[in-house]
């Protein structure tokens, strides 16, 4: 589940934040970053990047603490506006022009992480995840790691509930078929009864 | 029938599904090999490591938190609005005042070669379609709202002089020109309104403008 509900930060941390002290700002940095850039990796990939997408993040809650008023949990608030601005850039045409160097193969050469792929089956999904669609990749980690509902992907994407249920079950057809090349793409499509 | 995926994901979530779903999937080997397989991939998905942000980004923080703040969303957007009106105002003026007709060569009778009146006038409809098509956010700033009522005051006088060009005698230069400026003003306006969406954080329609 997300990294993000366990995260407490301490009112007396937003507080000296708000007020500017620069060692309350690293705590808070500290205690989300790690969540905010997995997240922003997940949906965005390259790593540049999600990198800048990091910064702009932490820039934007540091600057702006004052509109926090306590509804909620603040690593909750945090999340929402990681994945804005993730969607944003996924919108942007800057995306897009990159999404066509993708396609001439610049991100498939790009080593992986030292890091990733403890397991085979990690590096596997790492791969698979990594090759679907942005759109179809943000909403299956946003619903099936961040827990985020369909109505609320909905309205992340601009969408109906519709659109986030197909794009969830597309991208988990195109996750089996990546993993498991034999079975094939399962569609809805009617088959015979199995009786 | 087997199930779909969409009815596997919420049966793995415990969402509503109809009974026959429920039924056909415990009975079903592929179904439930299916199902098994979306609730072991939504797991390893939440089992996979994290990243961990470069050492460097907390300095690189540091140091834009230490610059002064751009300037607001909606100030851009107030700026902007007040240099293409500026940028109107002062075509109107250069052609009211003949310095931006275009001279024409002695004895050339003052006709352009090509009439590029109708590919003016196609223009000024497509950019109308644009502009249309682009919805007025439920508060508006004041002033957005007053650059906007400029150029729309600016665009119904072209009209004007437009609508009675034959009586006034304009010659087709002339008429080009006003036509020109019309769809500088309707570009204007374009460009004032998408500052307007952006202020308010609207997402944008796809709209290609990169011609216009």
């Amino acid at each position: 589940m997300s990294h993000f509900l366990d995260i407490q930060v301490p009112e007396a941390v937003l507080d000296g934040a708000r007020a500017g002290d620069s060692a309350a700002r690293a705590q808070i940095f500290m205690a989300l970053s790690n969540p905010v850039y997995t997240l922003i990796r997940r949906l965005v990939v390259r790593p540049a990047v999600a990198e800048e997408l990091l910064q702009d993040v932490f820039v934007d809650i540091l600057r702006n603490l004052s509109l926090y008023r306590g509804e909620g949990s603040f690593a909750g608030w945090v999340r929402s506006i990681a994945v804005s601005k993730a969607l944003m850039h996924l919108r942007s045409p800057w995306h897009r022009r990159l999404l066509f160097e993708d396609a001439e193969g610049l991100l498939a050469s790009q080593p992986a992480d030292s890091s990733e792929g403890a397991h085979e089956w990690h590096g596997d999904l790492e791969r698979a995840l990594n090759e679907l669609p942005a759109v179809a990749r943000s909403i299956v980690w946003l619903h099936d790691v961040e827990g985020y509902k369909h109505a609320e992907i909905a309205q992340l994407f601009g969408q109906s509930v519709s659109f986030s249920k197909s794009q969830l079950a597309r991208a988990h057809e195109l996750l089996r078929h990546l993993l498991e090349p034999q079975t094939g793409v399962l569609t809805c499509t009617p088959a015979p009864r199995n009786s | 029938m087997h199930a779909g995926t969409k009815e596997l994901i919420d049966l793995r979530d415990g969402a509503p599904v109809a009974a026959r779903v429920i039924r056909h999937s415990a009975e079903c080997e592929r179904c439930s090999t299916a199902l098994t397989h979306l609730a072991q991939t939504q797991l390893q998905l939440r089992q996979l490591a994290g990243f961990q942000p470069p050492q460097r980004a907390w300095l690189a923080i540091e140091q834009r938190l230490q610059q002064p703040q751009p300037m607001p969303a909606r100030a851009v957007g107030a700026g902007l609005a007040a240099t293409l009106i500026g940028a109107a105002l002062l075509s109107m003026l250069l052609w009211s005042s003949g310095q931006w007709r275009t001279p024409q060569p002695a004895g050339s009778g003052a006709t352009p070669a090509v009439d590029t009146v109708p590919l003016l006038v196609a223009r000024s409809q497509q950019i109308e379609a644009l502009l249309r098509g682009l919805p007025r956010p439920a508060v508006e700033r004041a002033a957005t709202s007053a650059a906007i009522d400029e150029l729309q005051t600016r665009i119904q006088v072209l009209d004007v002089q437009l609508s009675s060009a034959q009586e006034a005698g304009l010659d087709r230069t002339e008429a080009q020109q006003l036509w020109t400026m019309r769809v500088q003003l309707l570009n204007s306006l374009l460009s004032v309104r998408y500052a307007e969406q952006t202020a308010h954080g609207d997402f944008l329609p796809v709209i290609a403008t990169g011609d216009i």
